[in-house]
């Protein structure tokens, strides 16, 4: 069996002596939604920032296809394909929606050849960001400054602008925050579809239990920095060491009822 | 041994006032997430207050050091806290560097057209008596001294450590809704801090006024020790900082000892010593290692100016030159020559959000550079263009280890780079600066009228201008306005930030060079004291008054500066220019947190036809 598109095998992340991330493996292959759950404090955010180059590990390694990128710097992953969305929002504000997505294509360009940087912006990448648009709801923000625009626009324009870097893997930071269950359906529609239409694989970290379960095909549970279990969605819900570690007993999926 | 103890006890007398000072500027940036520019300018005018109260009232030596240190210095601190950093807790980090450096321009201007420009001397206050140790002469007051701010530092670390007021000091920085919501008054503490803060300045003003006679320059310049020891603790650490400002102290003293047979090396390392100190750290230090405190927002993510319409000052400027009389010309080359250094500016910071404080520096190692080309026969616009590439290597030389960190290390390695071409550069090598007299060049025959030389120079500006504009709608453009808007973002896309703020700032320092060739071009001559550090802060804060997202607001300021006091009779037009400086300062505080500046002011009363500023709403957070 050939191994997954994305791994991250036994990374430690310490914080001076606190061990904020211990030894976790996780996998993501393309075409794949994968989440990871756990309460605040668990190290959910800073295992993302390990696997980005955001945060510095102590030990273990990152393989994206095949190649070991453990050492390199956050712009270098994001080249090699690795996408992310922020859990607060990181839109270039001054911007409008359309340069902010045609920023996403023509980035990953700029960042492998920074001589490029010279050159006339040329708009090559107007279709593709007008394409994306089109397919998550934006044509009516194209021409506004992000800066002005409700937050639910704002994390679709985020996602719209990671997706037009063509990355193999998105990872999402708790893309539901500051969303009410419409959008929050909407944003996992449009997940869902991403990872169908062009087959990249998503990493997302979430609070919201229902899109969770959802959406995702495995499930890994984080708890004080360790991977306490990981399943399919219905595995996860039935498994006792996590309702105790994250519910305190409660039934998993029972949150978005009340 | 013996014959290196005196200098070494000399050396930690003098480390532990820079301690003194440092642990002010260390104990004011952990609690408020501000890196305070204008420390030493503070100390300055503590200093000068003693030294008013003690000459002008005739106040004995101690009961005015107390009024100074106890009532004047607090007074400075909640003054500075309520009026001008507290709104700034949740500012761009540039916004609160251009705040500290408009307060510096304010009071080191202020005090300057107040008191004047001559070095005040200051008897001795402590005892001055001797005795021996070890074949060694140690006076008391330099006993006191090295007791006093070893005292300091002990009290700091118990109250920081063991007092629940200093325990809410640093709460505060780390998350002020959290230090609030735990029952600390983030205002008292920050308040608290700033009294602290002033009073540990002035302290070390006092204590160095006898040393080296109060002026307005050298107190001011203080800060730029006192960041280095500062940057050695990481801006956090108490005692590490404590250890670099002796050691600073220590080695500055032993430097004449062992360089005595080389008097020009001595003069350009001692005043270089400091920025050698934070170049090696900020070289050692591994990334994420040097990180800023507290929020930073992005330095003006909301307003974009356009700049419709630039093609009315070369225009302007053309015309201007044909019809004024001969008399003004001169003037208006001094104006446009200032306009083509504030735009290095311009093109630096309004694009980039990046300040950089040796930017007069630059221009004026590009005067000297062209001076010598002149005089070795190099045709006059080659020597031009050969004296903007000099300062290239020499900005990059600076930015790259500084550009790694965020965008207050730039400003602090910046500011130190200026002081070491000051004093390096310009006051060491003669043989490239001219000493005090600077050199002289002939313009080029074909352009030896005022008039002649000043078209070329709206030809220039013209370049300039069409520059930036490609600038702006080029991919670097683009990628520096993300960079700007959010790093992480732009960097989780694939951009290295490095390329295009190296990009940038060597698009700027090379700007910078070639306004420096203009402006000894135009005079014919060229001296250090024009370039001076003061200068660099000066044009800064210009930039950021007049507007620093358009090019109309280094024209505006160049036109202010530059222009406008040639109006005036001799007299008036010092007094003028005197007194503008610090007004810049003031108004830099207020523009520092509102785009556009005095130009966006201006295109609001009237024509908006040409200066088009849009306004957008602000980010809700």
């Amino acid at each position: 069996m050939p191994e997954p598109y994305l791994c991250a095998d036994d990374i430690v992340v310490r914080f001076g002596g606190l061990t904020a991330v211990d030894q976790v493996s996780v996998s993501v292959d393309r075409g794949e939604t994968v989440g990871i759950i756990g309460p605040n404090g668990a190290g959910k955010s800073t295992l993302f920032g390990a696997i980005l180059g955001t945060v510095g590990t102590a030990a273990g390694s990152v393989t994206l296809a095949g190649t070991k990128i453990s050492t390199w710097p956050a712009h270098r992953r994001a080249q090699a394909g690795l996408g992310r969305t922020f859990q607060k929002l990181e839109l270039f504000g001054s911007m409008t929606v359309r340069e902010n997505l045609e920023f996403g294509t023509e980035a990953p360009t700029l960042g492998a050849r920074p001589w490029r940087l010279l050159s006339r912006n040329r708009h090559v990448a107007t279709d593709d960001a007008a394409l994306l648009a089109a397919e998550l709801g934006l044509e009516p923000y194209l021409d506004q400054v992000t800066a002005s625009l409700p937050i639910g626009v704002r994390r679709l324009v985020e996602f719209g602008r990671a997706l037009c870097a063509r990355p193999s893997i998105l990872l999402l930071d708790e893309p539901s925050s500051g969303l009410d269950e419409t959008e929050t359906r909407q944003f996992a529609d449009h997940i869902a579809h991403a990872t169908r239409s062009t087959s990249i694989g998503v990493l997302l970290v979430e609070h919201d239990m229902s899109l969770v379960l959802s959406i995702c095909e495995r499930i890994y549970v984080l708890d004080f920095g360790k991977l306490i279990a990981s399943g399919t969605p219905a595995e996860i819900q039935r498994s006792p060491v996590v309702r105790e570690a994250y519910l305190g007993g409660a039934a998993l999926g029972a949150t978005d009822d009340s | 041994m013996t014959p290196y103890l005196p200098f070494v006890i000399s050396g930690v007398v003098v480390g532990s006032i820079y301690a003194i000072a440092a642990l002010g500027l260390v104990v004011t940036y952990r609690t408020t997430g501000l890196f305070n520019f204008a420390h030493g300018a503070i100390g300055m005018t503590v200093g000068f207050a003693w030294y008013e109260l003690r000459a002008d009232l005739h106040i004995p030596t101690f009961p005015a050091i107390a009024i100074a240190l106890l009532v004047v210095a607090p007074l400075m601190g909640l003054v500075v806290d309520r009026l001008l950093f507290r709104s700034l807790s949740e500012a761009s980090q540039a916004s609160k560097i251009v705040v500290s450096l408009g307060l510096l321009t304010l009071l080191q201007g202020g005090v300057a057209a107040t008191v004047g420009g001559a070095t005040k001397n200051v008897r001795p206050f402590l005892p001055q008596h001797a005795f021996k140790v070890v074949g060694v002469f140690v006076g008391y007051d330099q006993v006191i001294t090295v007791l006093l701010s070893a005292a300091i530092l002990v009290g700091l670390l118990a109250f920081f450590n063991a007092s629940r007021m200093g325990l809410a000091m640093r709460a505060v920085v780390d998350n002020r809704t959290l230090a609030e919501s735990a029952g600390f008054e983030s205002s008292r503490i920050t308040g608290l801090t700033w009294m602290l803060g002033v009073m540990l300045a002035g302290a070390a003003g006092i204590l160095f006024a006898p040393l080296l006679g109060l002026d307005t320059v050298t107190l001011t310049l203080l800060v730029v020790q006192a960041y280095a020891a500062a940057i050695f603790g990481r801006l956090t650490s108490l005692p590490r900082t404590y250890v670099a400002a002796l050691v600073l102290g220590i080695v500055g003293s032993l430097l004449p000892k062992f360089l005595s047979h080389s008097p020009t090396l001595l003069n350009g390392l001692q005043p270089s010593l400091p920025f050698i100190f934070l170049f090696i750290v900020l070289v050692a230090f591994r990334r994420g290692s040097l990180r800023e405190l507290g929020v930073s927002a992005p330095w003006s993510g909301t307003v974009r100016t356009g700049t419709r319409g630039w093609l009315v000052i070369p225009i302007g400027l053309l015309f201007a030159t044909m019809v004024l009389p001969a008399s003004r010309v001169f003037s208006l080359g001094v104006a446009i020559v200032l306009a083509c250094g504030l735009l290095s500016i311009t093109v630096l910071t309004g694009s980039s959000g990046l300040i950089s404080l040796t930017q007069a520096g630059l221009a004026g190692v590009g005067a000297f550079t062209y001076l010598h080309l002149i005089n070795a026969g190099t045709p006059f616009l080659l020597a031009t263009a050969l004296a903007g590439l000099a300062a290239v290597p020499l900005g990059i030389a600076i930015a790259i280890p500084a550009l790694r960190l965020p965008g207050l290390f730039l400003a602090l390695a910046t500011f130190g780079f200026g002081e070491l071409i000051d004093g390096l550069v310009f006051t060491g090598w003669h043989w490239f600066s001219g000493g005090g007299d600077g050199l002289q060049a002939n313009r080029p025959s074909l352009l030896h009228s005022d008039r002649l030389y000043v078209l070329f120079l709206v030809g220039v500006i013209f370049l300039y201008l069409l520059g930036i504009r490609g600038l702006r709608r080029s991919a670097l453009g683009r990628t520096l306005t993300a960079l700007r808007d959010s790093p992480s973002a732009a960097e989780s896309l694939g951009v290295n930030p490095l390329w295009p703020r190296l990009a940038v700032f060597s698009i700027s320092a090379m700007m910078a060079g070639v306004s420096g060739a203009l402006y000894a071009g135009l005079l014919g001559v060229a001296s250090s004291a024009y370039f001076s550090v003061f200068t660099s802060l000066l044009w800064v804060t210009i930039v950021v008054v007049c507007g620093v997202e358009s090019v109309f607001g280094a024209l505006l300021g160049a036109l202010l500066f530059g222009f406008l006091p040639s109006f005036f009779a001799a007299g008036t037009s010092a007094t003028f220019t005197t007194w503008l400086a610090p007004t810049f300062g003031l108004a830099a505080i207020y523009f520092a947190r509102r785009n556009g500046g005095l130009v966006a002011v201006l295109a609001k009363l009237g024509p908006q036809r040409w200066i088009h500023v849009e306004r957008r709403a602000p980010a809700e957070v």
